[in-house]
């Protein structure tokens, strides 16, 4: 049987989601290369990089997903805010850079044979594949990144605690707890606030006053730690 | 109650930021050096580790409800073992 794009859409011979300690990894792959690892899971690979390393080939596409969500991957930095031009590709998709379409970073240029397909996804910016996998997550698969880096991060200035508080409501999302004084815990354990006194009215160091964005991995360790300057 | 341990390397696993409010969403932007010391504090009835830097001066710091918590926390950031912490 032929693949044919246009009438079958994008192929996906296998997909999954790996976790470890710092998230998870959100995997597809997009062409039936023969590899020798589909079908199976990476063994003790705790880590991204781990997972990266065994999932490496230009037939797998990849979402890293832990903490806070503000890393397209380890390796891109911070997320840029999101745009209204989701329709459009990467500008920096040059030959050696690494395209990030759909918030999945590819390590390599597909191969010339699965071009067609690549031209698919890149003109609908609709990775069916991905969007499918998505939905049974129950999510809506992400939005194209327009670029690369900070992007349009704002004003960088301290912010009012109500403004920070805002914030954290909207972080935090519904059935947040106070665990602690000043500890503000999401419903699902995952992220937290904190604005104790002590951050409003540093008491160490000259971090001056501040309140934390925090993320957390299952095991409750820290694993994202923003600190946002407030107004004193 | 303090605790201290010098930091001979950060595993990477953890992240730490200043950041700014982007439409009311968090977002990183500069990254935070990694510690040349790590500190264990007793405060309110709960744990801050504190970064350090050589001068000593704080300048990050993670909550924990109990010491292990806290000890477990640099162990993960930064690999310290239990026999590595001092009193300060």
């Amino acid at each position: 049987m032929v693949y044919n794009p246009e009438s079958d859409g994008p192929p996906v011979f296998h997909s999954g989601v790996f976790t470890g300690d710092e998230g998870s990894v959100q995997f597809v792959q997009t062409a039936d290369t023969g590899n020798q690892n589909a079908g199976t899971d990476p063994p003790n690979r705790p880590t991204w990089d781990d997972a990266k390393d065994w999932y490496s080939g230009p037939q797998w596409q990849f979402e890293f997903e832990a903490g806070l969500g503000l890393y397209d991957s380890r390796e891109k930095g911070p997320k840029p805010a999101d745009s209204d031009t989701t329709d459009d590709v990467p500008s920096d998709q040059s030959a050696g850079a690494s395209p990030i379409v759909d918030g999945i970073s590819r390590t390599e240029q597909l191969p010339v044979a699965l071009a067609e397909t690549e031209k698919f996804l890149a003109d609908t910016a609709k990775n069916i594949a991905i969007a499918s996998v998505f939905a049974t997550m129950g999510r809506a698969a992400p939005k194209a990144s327009t670029t690369n880096g900070c992007g349009n991060i704002g004003s960088h200035g301290p912010v009012s605690p109500a403004t920070a508080l805002a914030g954290a409501e909207k972080f935090l999302g519904a059935g947040y707890k106070e665990i602690a004084p000043g500890i503000f815990r999401s419903a699902d354990g995952l992220r937290q606030f904190r604005m104790t006194p002590r951050d409003l009215l540093p008491t160490h160091g000259n971090i001056g006053p501040h309140v934390h964005f925090e993320a957390l991995n299952k095991a409750g360790k820290v694993i994202e730690n923003l600190h946002l300057p407030v107004l004193p | 109650m303090r605790l201290r341990a010098k930091v001979s390397g950060s595993s990477g696993k953890t992240r730490h930021s200043i950041g700014d409010l982007v439409d009311g969403t968090p977002m990183p932007v500069e990254n935070v050096q990694t510690p040349e010391w790590v500190e264990i504090s007793e405060e309110d009835g709960a744990y801050y580790l504190f970064h350090l830097d050589a001068e000593g001066v704080c300048f990050a710091d993670t909550w924990h409800r109990t010491l292990e918590e806290a000890k477990q926390q640099a162990a993960f950031e930064f690999g310290i073992e239990a026999k590595e912490w001092s009193k300060a």
